[in-house]
């Protein structure tokens, strides 16, 4: 298991550097110019040229992408933004802890709010419990995050004066972006959980377990559940893999200083290292993610864990077993 | 304990319901059994005679909806299991009532060891600790015949076989009374059948087990039981002792089934298969359910519902035929 988590944390790298590699092409190659727009209409073709090659904008394409990937892995240095100057490293490391919070915010609701409510609509199936927590879901689905965000505003700052509309000065600033960000994560989990739910609770292992006596209560959680968490995991990663890079609309209706915002701004101004960091460490985030989804599958499912350990670990296990019954 | 002129097992008018698409499927209709300790009754039948619904109905493990129970009794030790409230019923469910599925590929939950599996119908039923239950369960493995430190594995690291071993390990694990074996061998290759259904059979003797074997082997039967039912469309339409069936097969659909088995002892070019299908379980006809394939069928079959007519010592039969030779 150990090799494999070992294994999994160096695949990141090529990962990281492909994703690197793809943003500089994507970004030498898209249109517009830097330091035109930098300097603007009125600039002579001298100007532009001294800003281009200070810049290092002049060189191959190869001699600036060499010197990217050897500033970012291996002087970790992101560059400084060119229209603020200040340093990318500083600015991603004040907002990322904000777009985290969303992204895990979504999380965690979707774990205590959303898995419940799908696992008590399957077990209460074709019931109006079921009918009541699928027409929740359906409505999250639908309704856009902004505009859940805007009315959410509305109600409770505007009219109630509960929470303050923006920012991330107090810990009540937060209640209003995290409810509008997690209401779609909540709804897809209910759904999945829902179905995963079923389908495990009309599986042949379930009247096994209830032939043998098992109680309902232990029979869902005990039986069911950990099976039906399974794909539940997936729709955990992927949620929070789009929320980390797509939160940037929360972030801008409630002016949270997180990266997705960072990001938009950045590639609206040809911000060209911004950009890369940003994409940088949201590539490393969400590698790390997804290794923690294939780990958290391997716990619940032991036919995966069983393929990442391999057969050599088993046949050691299976001798030492054998030696040790004699 | 129970009356003495009452069977341990007595199953009377059990009426069992599917509904599909707002479509009533009669499964079970009326079926009446009645089964001593230590006695095995082979209940035999094609797919779909509604057999498998008729054990699960004994366990109350149907899923309902769709299946409903509509009526009738089924008294174990003069208890009425379809009365019983459902936190009553988990007790008897793997102590005194236990069953064998038919897939062991799926019988077995994934995610749990096979060890646990065992352990937790021994924990829920008896009163030891949680060790002990495992300790039992390992002994129970060995009993099965698999090694006991293959307890901590999962079930994908089981062979078909082995994984049918577990699955009657859960069963005996608390030497049930009443065994409900639903074709237990089906889904296993020829050299381990008889092996399972030794296995079966000696864990069964230990205890003076009553046991339900259902299957449509008819060679099974022969081997393991004492009694026989044969299902057709949710109605028995013979019973007897295993003698008395074999020997003197009264029914048309039996003697279809023995006629389309092949012996050992006679040479014959084919087969006589039973032409024709089991009638549409959606659609109740009014007379014997057997007729469209029947060969004797006559206009009479048709009319009126046909009782069991008895034959001789425990022997029964529904059939026209058989009525007419006793009246006659």
């Amino acid at each position: 298991m150990i090799r494999y988590i070992i294994k999994r944390i160096l695949m990141i790298i090529p990962v990281v550097l492909a994703v690197a590699i793809i943003i500089f092409a994507v970004m030498y190659f898209a249109p517009g110019d830097r330091a035109s727009m930098t300097l603007g209409p009125g600039a002579t073709q001298e100007e532009i040229y001294a800003l281009r090659e200070q810049l290092g904008l002049n060189d191959p394409f190869m001699v600036q992408l060499g010197k990217f990937l050897f500033q970012t892995f291996i002087k970790f240095d992101f560059g400084t933004s060119y229209i603020s100057g200040l340093p990318v490293a500083g600015e991603l490391a004040a907002r990322f802890p904000n777009t985290l919070i969303l992204a895990l915010s979504v999380i965690v609701t979707q774990l205590i709010i959303g898995l419940p409510l799908g696992m008590v609509a399957a077990i209460h199936r074709d019931g109006v419990i079921d009918h009541i927590c699928m027409l929740i879901a359906v409505i999250g689905i639908s309704a856009p995050a902004f505009w859940i965000g805007l009315e959410l505003m509305i109600i409770f700052s505007l009219n109630l004066n509960w929470f303050p509309a923006s920012g991330v000065a107090s810990l009540a600033c937060w209640v209003l972006p995290i409810t509008a960000n997690s209401l779609r994560g909540i709804a897809q989990m209910a759904r999945q959980s829902r179905s995963s739910m079923l389908e495990v609770i009309n599986s042949d292992f379930m009247v096994t377990a209830r032939a043998k006596g098992v109680p309902k209560g232990r029979l869902y959680m005990h039986y069911a559940l950990p099976n039906a968490l399974i794909p539940v995991i997936q729709t955990m990663g992927n949620s929070f893999g789009t929320s980390l890079g797509g939160a940037v609309i929360i972030e801008s209706v409630f002016s949270i200083p997180g990266i997705g915002q960072y990001m938009v701004e950045a590639i609206s101004s040809r911000d060209y290292p911004i950009i890369r960091g940003t994409s940088v460490v949201l590539a490393i985030a969400f590698s790390l993610i997804m290794l923690l989804v294939d780990l958290a599958f391997a716990f619940f499912d032991p036919r995966i864990k069983a393929q990442y350990e391999g057969s050599v670990a088993r046949k050691k296990k299976v001798k030492k077993a054998v030696m040790s019954n004699g | 304990m129970s009356e003495d002129n009452k069977a341990f097992l007595s199953i009377k008018d059990l009426v069992v319901e599917y509904t599909q698409n707002k479509q009533i499927i009669h499964a079970v209709n009326g079926v009446s059994l009645e089964l001593e300790r230590g006695r095995t009754l082979g209940l035999v039948g094609e797919t779909g005679a509604g057999k498998t619904t008729i054990a699960k109905s004994i366990l109350r493990i149907l899923l309902e909806p769709p299946a409903k129970i509509v009526s009738g009794e089924i008294e174990l030790d003069g208890r009425d299991l379809l009365k019983l409230s459902e936190k009553e019923m988990s007790k008897i469910r793997g102590e005194k009532v236990s069953m064998i599925f038919q897939d062991p590929m799926t019988a077995l939950n994934p995610t749990m060891r096979v060890g646990e599996q065992i352990a937790d119908a021994i924990w829920l039923h008896k009163d030891v600790s949680k060790h002990e239950a495992r300790e039992m369960a390992c002994q129970m493995l060995e009993r099965v015949g698999i090694p006991r430190f293959r307890a901590k594995e999962y079930p994908h690291q089981f062979s078909g076989g082995m994984k049918q071993r577990v699955v009657i390990a859960i069963a005996l694990a608390c030497n049930p009374e009443l065994l409900l074996a639903d074709e237990p061998t089906t889904a296993l290759d020829v050299t381990i059948q008889a092996q399972v259904l030794a296995l079966i059979n000696d864990l069964k003797k230990e205890h003076d087990t009553a046991m339900i074997l259902i299957t449509h082997d008819l060679s099974v039967v022969a081997e393991t039981c004492d009694e026989v039912a044969v299902i057709y469309a949710g109605e028995i339409v013979e019973q007897g002792t295993l003698d008395e069936v074999f020997d003197n097969a009264s029914h048309p659909y039996t003697k279809g089934l023995f006629g389309s088995m092949p012996k050992v002892d006679k040479k014959e070019e084919r087969l006589q298969p039973i032409a024709g299908m089991m009638p549409d379980p959606s659609e109740l006809l009014s007379g014997c359910k057997f007729q469209s394939r029947c060969p004797f069928a006559t206009d009479k079959c048709i009319e009126s519902p046909i009782g069991l007519s008895h034959i001789s010592g425990t022997h029964w039969c529904r059939c026209i035929m058989t009525q007419k030779e006793k009246e006659a």
